[in-house]
């Protein structure tokens, strides 16, 4: 602060030396970005060791490898170089205004979570020209202000050294991904903004500005169909007294997250969760975000894996993973003689994973016909999942006898699925309140019965409840 | 080293402290030096004159994050060297660029506003935090480490437009903020 008379002047660039160390310390690191977090899993060969990277077995976000999907069908695919196809969630737009020199193009957009994705085709000949979308947009007639935004675009991956004038290009393609607090429940219509400038020096003086306004519908169907939550009260031990506890999933067609907490941790450390969903896909979440015991896992299409929002199930593992050496580092797993590695932003990684594999059940059931009768995302919100059978369920099943073998527990949270080598058959299990459990065994014979055994943890024996009387299921619950 | 065996050494007043701080972050420093004053010889000086202020600093000082201790006493250094030199003729693009960014940002106010930079230190703290986490990388990047438009825009993978025009709208919310509490007084 200098003093000048009866004037002080507060001067910007000493006191912003000044700021919290931890503002310095975080800039100071390697930018992380959001989107495709550039975590790897790759293979080697176990007898080339070290430096035999032979490919990239999931989609991490690398452009090149990407580039060789053919028949994308929406620009945001394109522009993304993803193989599914969007075009079911998608508003296809295809609308192009032209003014003062700027040529915009509104291809499509995704509305999924509280998230607006925009495909947009800018052509200029302005050579310093910019584009940004406006501070907020207008739903239902309502300004609601972003909270965040990004911008994407394809060509700036991988080819940094080549890429020429980057001051004074403005790309193309992009997609902008718009973050609001919320979306109301119920939309009727959408006006997305978007400000030009010729130059940097435009962007100080609102009359320089050049707007580019879309509008568009979307209906609460549409919106609900992208969006899939789903509550959960599920702890899944890991070993030495932690716990993993899953609150909420998120799944939409281009993102999902994972509101997680980890309990008994003796200090705090990295994790990530993988798996794979019931459609086959590989299902991988990176930590987003973390506070205290709470964590944010978040998975994206552009990534190294996305549950489907069909899916009727995800079977998941946590894995603490720390950075090591070259040397140090060992392979997550051998597949067909080649080990596979993990890497992120290029940092060797090892990783153990805790406790066993677990299921969430997510269930989004088939589309409604909309022509029909209206949607009722009501029913939706307030589905809640039975996690647990409770003393008088199993009571109630056994009475039925044989019958319960062709019952459908789908309504239920399903604890763990294996196949049980010895008894040669899938086992399906459910948890059953005070400490018990319910196994489906199922050998996959056409004219075989499944079994439905009910066991007490960590104890020996088994009631077979196709068989038992009530006396002896009340006296197996008493334990 | 560990920064504390380093931060030992300087408070158990050996010489050899100076040799480990400037051998872990000589680099370091030099970076945002070199940043602004784009002169070898300028930007060995501000490391020279940074070795020897830590030296004055610790003992009493035990800073927590040694890398931003001494980078800050390098861009404080780099500041003033870039004022001398340039008081009286134009800088080239980039610095002058970053430098008038942050004259948008400074403040003339009458004393009886009373006014203390702690509290608009403050204010510009809240903003920082308050802003995305990719909003407050590219800013503090550019005003802290006084990087280039274009080394931003390739750490965040985008066009240097769009950093510029970032850039240019965050340094509008701040002004206004700072405007704001200064007139509020």
């Amino acid at each position: 602060m200098k003093e000048n008379g009866l004037k002080k002047e507060f001067d910007f660039a000493e006191a912003f030396g000044n700021i919290d160390d931890r503002l310095v310390e975080e800039a100071g690191k390697e930018w992380q970005r959001t989107r495709r977090q550039a975590f790897y899993l790759y293979r080697r060969r176990i007898a080339g060791a070290a430096a035999a990277v032979v490919f990239v077995i999931l989609m991490a976000g690398s452009p090149r490898v990407q580039a060789a999907v053919k028949g994308i069908v929406t620009k945001i695919g394109q522009i993304w170089q993803v193989e599914k196809d969007l075009s079911p969630y998608a508003e296809i737009i295809h609308k192009e205004q032209e003014k003062e020199g700027f040529t915009v193009t509104l291809h499509e957009v995704i509305l999924a979570d509280h998230k607006i994705y925009a495909s947009v085709t800018i052509h200029t000949k302005e050579p310093e020209g910019m584009f940004v979308p406006e501070e907020f947009v207008t739903v239902n007639g309502e300004e609601q202000k972003l909270l965040t935004y990004t911008d994407e675009t394809p060509a700036f991956d991988g080819e940094w050294e080549n890429s020429g004038k980057l001051e004074d290009k403005l790309e193309p393609d992009h997609i902008f991904m718009m973050e609001l607090k919320d979306l109301p429940e119920k939309i009727t219509d959408i006006q997305l903004h978007f400000l030009a400038y010729k130059n940097a020096e435009d962007l100080l003086d609102e009359k320089n500005e050049i707007a580019f306004d879309f509008g568009f519908t979307v209906t609460n169907e549409e919106l609900a169909w992208n969006t899939l939550e789903m509550s959960y009260d599920k702890t899944f031990p890991l070993g030495e007294g932690m716990e993993l506890k899953i609150k909420e999933l998120v799944i939409t067609p281009v993102d999902s997250r994972i509101e997680a907490e980890i309990l008994g941790e003796q200090r705090e450390a990295e994790y990530y969760l993988e798996g794979i969903d019931s459609l086959g896909n590989q299902v991988f979440y990176y930590p987003e975000s973390r506070s205290g015991s709470r964590i944010t896992f978040a998975g994206e299409l552009s990534s190294a894996g996305l549950p489907s929002i069909e899916c009727d199930w995800m079977e998941l593992r946590l894995y603490h993973y720390w950075a090591v050496s070259e040397e140090e580092q060992e392979p997550i797993d051998v597949v067909d003689g080649e080990e596979i590695m993990a890497e992120i932003d290029g940092q060797p990684l090892n990783q153990v994973y805790l406790g066993e594999k677990f299921r969430l059940a997510v269930n989004r059931g088939e589309p409604e016909d909309y022509s029909d009768e209206p949607f009722d995302g009501e029913e939706w919100d307030n589905f809640v999942w039975k996690s647990e059978f409770t003393a008088q369920e199993v009571k109630e099943l056994a009475a039925k006898g044989e019958e319960i073998s062709d019952l459908d527990f789908s309504g239920y949270q399903l604890y763990e699925n294996r196949w049980d080598d010895e008894k040669e058959a899938y086992v399906d299990e459910y948890e059953v309140e005070q400490g018990f459990r319910i196994l489906v065994i199922d050998n996959m014979e056409a004219e075989g019965k499944k079994e439905i055994w009910l066991v007490k943890d960590g104890e020996e024996g088994f009631l077979d409840l196709r068989h038992a009387p009530e006396e002896e299921v009340e006296e197996f619950l008493n334990k | 080293m560990e920064d504390t065996a380093i931060i030992d050494l300087f408070w158990e007043r050996k010489e050899s402290a100076i040799e480990e701080l400037s051998g872990k972050y000589s680099g370091y420093c030099y970076k945002i030096a070199w940043n602004l004053l784009m002169n070898h010889e300028d930007s060995e000086e501000c490391l020279n004159d940074t070795w020897l202020s830590a030296w004055t600093y610790m003992p009493p000082k035990r800073p927590s994050c040694l890398a931003v201790f001494v980078g800050r006493i390098t861009r404080g250094f780099a500041i003033d060297c870039f004022r001398k030199k340039h008081a009286a003729k134009r800088p080239d693009a980039h610095r002058a660029d970053v430098c008038s960014e942050m004259d948008e940002l400074s403040l003339s106010y009458t004393i009886e506003e009373q006014m203390a930079e702690k509290k608009l230190l403050e204010e510009i703290e809240k903003f920082l935090w308050k802003l995305p986490k990719a909003d407050r990388d590219i800013f503090i990047r550019r005003y802290w480490y006084l990087d280039s438009i274009c080394e931003i825009a390739k750490r965040h993978k985008v066009s240097a437009g769009c950093i510029k025009t970032n850039l240019c709208r965050n340094r509008k919310k701040l002004f206004h903020i700072l405007e704001q509490e200064v007139m509020g007084q």
